[in-house]
This record gives C-alpha cells, sequence and structure tokens, in this order.
C-alpha cells in the first residue's frame, strides 16, 4: 500500500506545533503564577514581622522565661559553627507598659498566628476580658530566641508557606508550595531601663 | 534529500533551539528575580537588627565616646576598621565592621560596615544632640570580594 507522505507529514507538523504553544503558554503560566504567589508569601512573612514587631515594643517584662532554657534547641537559630542554637520557644508570653499580658502563637490547626491580650494587676494576676486577635497570614512556624546573656533582645524567625490550591498542580501527585521568610531582633527598651 | 531541504531542517532545528533556549532563560531569569528580592530584604532585615543594638547603646549615652566603648567592649561582634569593606570612605568617620552569626535561610553570607560621626550632632529643631549611624550590608561574593546589597541608617539619641 502506498503511503502519501506529503499528505500526512503537514498535518502532524501543525499539530506538534499547537501541542508545543499550548505547553508553552501552561508553563509561562504556571511561571507566573508561582512568582506571584511568592511574592505574596513573602510580603506576609514581612507582614507578620511588623505585626510583631509593634507588639512587642512595648513590652517590659517576658512572662514565660522557662520556655528559653539553655536545653530549648532552636529549629531555625543556629551558631556560627552551624549547630542549633538554644533558649528557643514557638510561644511569647510577655507583660506590656499598661498592664496587659500578650500572648503570641501560632495556630495549631490553621496559619494563623493568634494575639491574645489579657488585663493584669501589679502581681500579675488576670483581671481583665480576653482579647484574642487572629492574623491570617499563611504563617506555616514561628520561633522566639531569648537569650539570658542578651535578655534585652528578642529574635524571632517567621516562615510562611503557600497551599497547593493556590498553585497550577500539572498532576494530583504534585504538592507544589511556594515559602517565604523574614527574621528580627528587636531590644526591648522597656525591658532594659 | 536535496541541498534545499537538507538547509530548512537544520534552520528548522536551530529555530527550535532557540525558542526553547528562550523559555528556559525566562524562567532562570524569574528564579534569580525571585533569589535577589529575598536576599534585599534578608538584608534590610539585618540592617534593622544592627540598628536595634545601636539603640540598645542609647542609655548613657552622653557622647560618642559611650557608643565606641560599648562596640569596643563587643570584640567578637564589632571590628574597628579604617574601610568600608569595598569602598572608600571618609577616614574622619569612625567604622566597625561586623559579621553575620549565621547564614540566611538562602545560604548568604552577610557582613555589615557601621559609620559612626566623630561627634555628637544636632538632630532634632529643639538641637538633641545625637548621632546618626550609616549601616551597610555586604555580601562575600568570593574570597574578600564584598558586594553592597543594602544601605541603611538610623539616628540615636540619648535616653
Amino acid at each position: 500500500m502506498g503511503v502519501q507522505l506529503d499528505l500526512i507529514l503537514p498535518p502532524i507538523i501543525v499539530g506538534m506545533l499547537i501541542i508545543i504553544i499550548f505547553r508553552v503558554n501552561s508553563f509561562m503560566m504556571d511561571s507566573s503564577i508561582d512568582n506571584r504567589v511568592f511574592n505574596d508569601m513573602q510580603s506576609f512573612a514581612e507582614t507578620a514581622v511588623v505585626v510583631l514587631d509593634d507588639q512587642l515594643r512595648t513590652a517590659k517584662l517576658v512572662n514565660n522565661p522557662t520556655d528559653f532554657e539553655d536545653e530549648d534547641v532552636c529549629s531555625y537559630f543556629y551558631k556560627q559553627d552551624g549547630s542549633a542554637d538554644t533558649n528557643c520557644s514557638d510561644e511569647l508570653e510577655f507583660i506590656t507598659t499598661n498592664n496587659y499580658k500578650i500572648t503570641i502563637e501560632k495556630d495549631d490547626d490553621g496559619n494563623d498566628i493568634i494575639i491574645s491580650s489579657i488585663e493584669v494587676d501589679s502581681d500579675g494576676n488576670e483581671i481583665g476580658s480576653l482579647n484574642e486577635s487572629v492574623y491570617p497570614l499563611y504563617v506555616s512556624k514561628l520561633e522566639f530566641q531569648h537569650k539570658t546573656t542578651s535578655s534585652n533582645f528578642i529574635s524571632y524567625k517567621i516562615e510562611t508557606e503557600s497551599n497547593p490550591d493556590h498553585h497550577v498542580q500539572n498532576n494530583s501527585d504534585d504538592q507544589k508550595t511556594v515559602k517565604g521568610f523574614a527574621e528580627r531582633k528587636i531590644f526591648l527598651r522597656n525591658l532594659a531601663f | 534529500m536535496a541541498t534545499g531541504q537538507t538547509l530548512l531542517a537544520l534552520a528548522s532545528i536551530v529555530l527550535l533551539s532557540i525558542i526553547t533556549m528562550s523559555i528556559r532563560s525566562m524562567y532562570v531569569q524569574s528564579v534569580n528575580t525571585t533569589v535577589e528580592s529575598q536576599e534585599m530584604a534578608d538584608a534590610l532585615n539585618y540592617g534593622r537588627d544592627i540598628a536595634e543594638e545601636l539603640q540598645s547603646f542609647a542609655f548613657g549615652f552622653e557622647n560618642i565616646g559611650v557608643i565606641e566603648n560599648q562596640m569596643n567592649s563587643m570584640p567578637g561582634q564589632y571590628q574597628s576598621s579604617s574601610t568600608v569593606l569595598n569602598e572608600k570612605t571618609s577616614s574622619a568617620n569612625n567604622l566597625w565592621i561586623v559579621e553575620r552569626q549565621e547564614e540566611t535561610q538562602i545560604g548568604r553570607q552577610y557582613y555589615a560596615s557601621v559609620e559612626l560621626p566623630t561627634s555628637m550632632q544636632p538632630l532634632t529643631s529643639h538641637n538633641q544632640q545625637g548621632v546618626i549611624a550609616i549601616i551597610r550590608i555586604f555580601e562575600e561574593k568570593e574570597e574578600n570580594e564584598f558586594e553592597k546589597i543594602a544601605e541603611y541608617s538610623t539616628a540615636v539619641l540619648p535616653l
């Protein structure tokens, strides 16, 4: 049977070209969405850092010092020799200059930062009602470090992570996410004063 | 196959390669932009950390010597220097170099230089005296080759 190559080849070439064009478009869309989500995650991390920064400025006393002991190994903070640092906690509790007890922690179930505040008297007894603020900032990790050698400083690191639903997923096994990261060290004036 | 057909086939392969390479290059460029923006964010956050440390010297800050003594008392952190790593600077100003304690999350090692004036300056309209510190953040690209990533300045007023 004679094969008419002249008739078969052009439609195949055109078909392949159309597939290439669609794949290139899909790839570019995928890449631009990843970039956009990464920028969003980085912005969320920076925003979370600023939110905590403003809260911490009024701190006059760290209220959970036992959470920052030498045996509390950090998962994020490292020494210069590369080994894991210590005196870390995923929760911070402090008393403000206007006598509020503030607790900052990450929501265990979601990716939110929860800041709760309650008024306390001079002995630390709770006298007001609890006020809770939730910051939905896609925070996947939150860690504070408070060292006794530099007790007037608090360092903290925040990692944000996107949800796989934010991305173009080419197949169901591909659970792609991107992460943002920010850190800050705060000098606690009221604690030092 | 005739010479004309061979040349056409070769040209189509070259064209396809160019298209493929340009798509890859676009992708690499976008990843590079992402990493650079993370570098800049990390450098600025590090600059803020140094600014916070300088603010901690504001207690009992009566003259510039107080800050100098505080920085000299932390020899493991602040090293007195005469040049800003890769830049010429006015020799009238005091300089310190500090190495970041750990690498950043994307594996960069940062250094900072802190430049202070030799004397207190009026910083407010009420003639309140203080200093403006200039903090420059550098990355060590190769051994002893530093590239400036960011610059930050902070005013330290006595408390």
